[in-house]
C-alpha cells in the first residue's frame, strides 16, 4: 500500500487505537480522504463521477458506518472509491469489512411468510377435544357392552330330555377304530362327534352322551354312575332357588333372564336375575305370577314336563299366572305380538312337548 | 426409506451450471470445484466416452483431431447438448464424491431467469439422470443476489446485474422474490466472439476462442482509454491472407472498439430494466446503485461505463465469480428457510 506512508503521518494523531501497528492504525475512512486530500479533490466531485450521495462518502470518510446501505452496498461504495482513487480496493475493503464485522453481520434472510389465518384451533384444543371423544366413544361403548343381550347360545339340553334325543343309529363300520371302541363305550361312553347326528343343534357332551352301539333304551337306563365323571358336575353345579324340594312347577333359565314371582297381594316373592341353568323351584301355592325380561329364556316345568315357551327371548312378559293347568295348555301367557323381524337364528329351539317317556335320569 | 439412506452416504450439492464455469458448492465444504463447462469425447470404435471434462478438457478445446471432440455443453445458459451435459454433472458428482458409487445427493441447480420451461426441465433431467436424488432450480438473479449479499429479503429494492458466460441478467429483487427480470444472452462467449470478429475484420487473422478469452481478461475493457492506446498485447492466429500463423499487437482501445457492441446490449438491457422498475423500488435503487457480479463484472471499466450510462452507483460484488455458486449454496445450506425461491419442474 503506498498510500500508508502518506497518510502515516496524519495518522499518529488520529483517534482509532493507537497500540495497533502504524501502518494499520488508520482507518479505512481517514485513508481514503487523505488520499482524496492529498489529490487536491472535492467530496462533490467524486460524488459526481461515482454517482454516489455525498452523504455516503462523508459516512464512509468519518466512519458513520451506520449512515450506510446495509449488506454488500457499502463494501462495494468503498470498493469504488478506493478504485478511483487508484488504491488497494481489495485490502481496504477487507480491513473495511473487519471495522463494520461488528455492525454488519450476514445479512440474515428471512422471507416473509404470510399471517397464519387459518381458523384451526390450537394444538392442544384439537388434543383435548381428540381426547374426550375417545374417552366418551370408550365410556359409551363400554355402557352398550354391559346392557347389550349377549348372543344366545343354544343351551344344554336338559337331562331330562337326553333321552329324547334321537340316538344315533349304529354307525357303519366304517373303521376298525370305531368297532373297536363298540365295547368300550358301554363302560365308557366318549363324547365322539356323529355325523350322522340329526340333532337340532350341537349338543355339549355333556347332555348328550352317544354310544354308537348301545341302543335308545339303554341310554335311558344308563345308570348315573356310569355317566362321564365329567358329565356329573356340570349337572349339579347350578343353583336353585326358592324352596328346596322341587314343586311342580319348576323355572329354569336357559340363559341370563330377570325373574320375579309374585303373589297374588302382589309381594315379591323372588326376584332375581337367573344365570343359565340355575333354576327357580316355586312354591305350591296358588296365585303367584311370574314377571321375566327373557320370556324365551326360561324352560317351566310343570311336574316335570317342559310346558310351551311363554314368549321368545328377550320378550318381557309380565304377569304370567304359575297355574300348572294353564302352564301346560301354553295359555298361561298373553299372545306376545308378532315379530317385526324374522326369528333370530340364535333362539332356543321350541321343543314341542311330545308324548315321550318321562325319564328323570338325572335331578335337576 | 433407501433413498434416505443414499441420502446420508451422498453431500448435498448447489451447482451454478453456468455456460463458461461450472462451480460446485457442497453443503458445510463451500465452493470445492470450479471448472470450465468443457467436455472432451472420443468416439472410439463408433462408440462415444468421455475423454476429460474440466480444465483438461478445456485444453483441447480447438486443438482436437478427428476423433476427438472438445463440446461446450452449454450455451446462452442453458443446455444444448443433453447428454454431454448429463456426462459432465454425472462427473462433477462423481467427483465430489472421490468416485464413490451409491451417490445420490440432492441438488440445486441455478437456471437464468429468461429460460424457457422446456430448458428448465432439460437441466432438472440431466441433473436428475446424472444420479441426483432430488433436483431443484433457483434463478440466477436471485442466486446472484444471495451470493453477493444483497437484502433480497428485506422491503427494499436491490438490483443486481449479473453477467455471466452466456447470458446477462439483469434483475430487480425485493421482499424474498423477483420483481423484474431480464435476461439478454450476451455474455463472456459474445465477447470474444466480439473480438474474433474484430480482429478478423481488421487484421485478417482468425483468434481462436481461447485466445480471444485471454485477450479479453488481460486487456479487455468497457470503454477505451482517456488517451493513446492503453496497453497492448501480442496475439497469435491464423492469417486469412496466406494462411500462416501469424503475430500482432493489439491495442486496449481496439479490444475496448471491440466489445462496444456486447457493451452496449448489457447497458440497454439494465436501461430497461430501470424504465420497468416500479418508483418505489427504482428510489431505493438510487440510494443504494447496482450491484455487478459474474465473471463479466471483470472486465475493465465495465462499471464505468454502467455508472455513467445509468447515473446510479455501482459496485462490483465480492470474488463476483462465485456470486452465483454461493448464493446457491446458501440456499442448500438454509434449505428450510429459503425454500420458497426454489422451483422445481416437478
Amino acid at each position: 500500500m503506498r498510500l500508508s506512508s502518506d497518510s502515516n503521518d496524519q495518522t499518529t494523531q488520529s483517534r482509532t487505537g493507537a497500540a495497533r501497528a502504524p501502518r494499520l492504525n488508520a482507518s479505512v475512512g481517514e485513508l481514503l480522504r487523505a488520499e482524496r486530500e492529498r489529490r487536491g479533490w472535492q467530496i462533490v466531485d467524486i460524488a459526481r463521477q461515482l454517482k454516489i450521495r455525498r452523504l455516503m462518502l462523508d459516512a464512509i470518510e468519518t466512519g458513520r458506518h451506520q449512515d450506510l446501505p446495509r449488506g454488500a452496498y457499502a463494501a462495494g461504495f468503498v470498493r469504488a472509491y478506493a478504485d478511483f482513487l487508484e488504491l488497494d480496493s481489495a485490502e481496504l475493503v477487507r480491513r473495511f469489512r473487519t471495522e463494520t464485522s461488528g455492525l454488519e453481520e450476514r445479512a440474515e434472510l428471512s422471507f416473509p411468510t404470510p399471517i397464519n389465518e387459518t381458523r384451526l384451533p390450537g394444538s392442544l384444543v384439537v388434543a383435548s377435544a381428540l381426547l374426550a371423544a375417545v374417552l366418551s366413544y370408550g365410556g359409551w361403548y363400554y355402557y352398550t357392552l354391559d346392557n347389550r343381550t349377549p348372543a344366545q347360545r343354544v343351551t344344554a339340553v336338559p337331562e331330562t330330555l337326553a333321552a329324547r334325543v334321537p340316538a344315533p343309529e349304529p354307525l357303519p363300520p366304517r373303521s376298525n377304530a370305531i368297532s373297536s371302541s363298540e365295547a368300550r363305550a358301554g363302560a365308557l361312553p366318549q363324547p365322539i362327534p356323529s355325523p350322522v347326528l340329526e340333532a337340532p343343534a350341537p349338543l355339549p357332551p355333556a347332555a348328550f352322551v352317544p354310544t354308537p352301539a348301545a341302543p335308545a333304551t339303554q341310554l335311558a337306563a344308563l345308570p348315573p354312575a356310569a355317566a362321564p365323571a365329567s358329565a356329573q358336575p356340570a349337572a349339579e353345579g347350578p343353583r336353585s332357588f326358592g324352596e328346596p324340594q322341587e314343586g311342580r312347577i319348576v323355572i329354569r333359565a336357559t340363559s341370563d333372564s330377570w325373574t320375579q314371582i309374585r303373589d297374588a297381594a302382589g309381594n315379591i316373592v323372588f326376584s332375581r336375575i337367573l344365570r343359565a341353568g340355575e333354576s327357580y323351584n316355586a312354591p305350591d301355592r296358588e296365585g303367584l305370577a311370574l314377571w321375566t325380561g327373557n320370556a324365551g329364556g326360561l324352560d317351566i316345568r310343570v311336574d316335570g314336563r317342559l310346558v310351551p315357551a311363554i314368549g321368545r327371548v328377550g320378550f318381557v312378559q309380565r304377569s304370567v299366572p304359575l297355574d300348572p293347568v294353564r302352564l301346560v295348555a301354553g295359555t298361561a301367557a298373553p299372545p306376545e305380538p308378532p315379530r317385526p323381524v324374522a326369528p333370530l337364528p340364535t333362539a332356543v329351539p321350541t321343543l314341542t312337548p311330545a308324548p315321550a317317556p318321562a325319564s328323570d335320569g338325572s335331578p335337576g | 426409506m433407501f433413498s434416505r439412506l443414499l441420502g446420508m452416504l451422498s453431500a448435498d450439492m448447489a451447482i451454478d451450471l453456468g455456460t463458461a464455469n461450472t462451480l460446485v458448492y457442497v453443503k458445510g465444504r463451500g465452493i470445492v470445484l470450479n471448472e470450465p463447462s468443457v467436455v472432451a469425447i472420443a468416439e472410439i470404435k463408433g462408440k462415444k466416452q468421455v475423454l476429460a471434462v474440466g480444465d483438461e478438457a478445456k485444453l483441447m478445446l480447438g486443438r482436437t483431431p478427428g476423433n476427438i471432440t472438445a463440446i461446450r455443453p452449454l450455451r446462452d445458459g442453458v443446455i444444448a447438448d443433453f447428454e454431454v451435459a448429463e456426462e459432465m454433472i454425472k462427473h462433477f458428482i462423481r467427483k465430489v464424491h472421490n468416485r464413490r458409487s451409491f451417490a445420490s445427493p440432492q441438488v440445486i441447480v441455478c437456471v437464468p431467469s429468461g429460460s424457457t420451461a422446456v430448458e428448465r426441465r432439460a437441466i432438472q433431467e440431466s441433473a436428475e439422470s446424472a444420479g441426483a436424488r432430488r433436483v431443484f432450480l433457483i434463478e440466477e438473479p436471485m442466486a446472484a443476489a444471495i451470493g453477493a449479499g444483497l437484502p433480497v429479503t428485506e422491503p427494499t429494492g436491490s438490483m443486481v446485474v449479473d453477467i455471466g458466460g452466456g447470458t446477462t441478467e439483469v434483475a430487480v429483487l425485493s421482499l424474498g422474490g423477483i420483481v423484474y427480470s431480464r435476461s439478454v444472452r450476451v455474455g463472456g462467449d459474445k465477447m470474444d466472439e466480439a473480438i474474433i470478429a474484430y480482429i478478423r475484420r481488421n487484421h485478417n487473422l482468425l483468434v481462436g476462442e481461447s485466445s480471444a478469452e485471454r485477450i479479453k481478461k488481460e486487456i479487455g475493457s468497457a470503454c477505451p482509454p482517456d488517451d493513446g492506446e492503453g496497453r497492448m498485447m501480442e496475439i497469435k492466429g491464423r492469417d486469412l491472407m496466406n494462411g500462416v500463423p501469424k503475430e500482432l499487437l493489439i491495442s486496449e482501445r481496439q479490444i475496448a472498439e471491440s466489445l462496444a457492441e456486447p457493451v452496449s446490449a448489457i447497458i440497454e438491457a439494465v436501461k430497461v430494466a430501470l424504465e420497468h422498475t416500479a418508483p418505489e423500488l427504482a428510489a431505493d435503487i438510487v440510494d443504494k446503485g447496482i450491484v455487478l457480479t459474474g465473471g463479466g463484472a471483470l472486465l475493465g471499466n465495465l462499471d464505468y461505463v454502467l455508472r455513467h450510462a445509468s447515473g446510479l452507483p455501482v459496485s462490483v460484488a465480492d470474488d463476483p465469480l462465485s456470486c452465483v455458486a454461493l448464493g446457491t449454496g446458501r440456499c442448500l445450506e438454509e434449505m428450510k428457510t429459503l425454500r420458497n425461491v426454489l422451483i422445481s419442474m416437478y
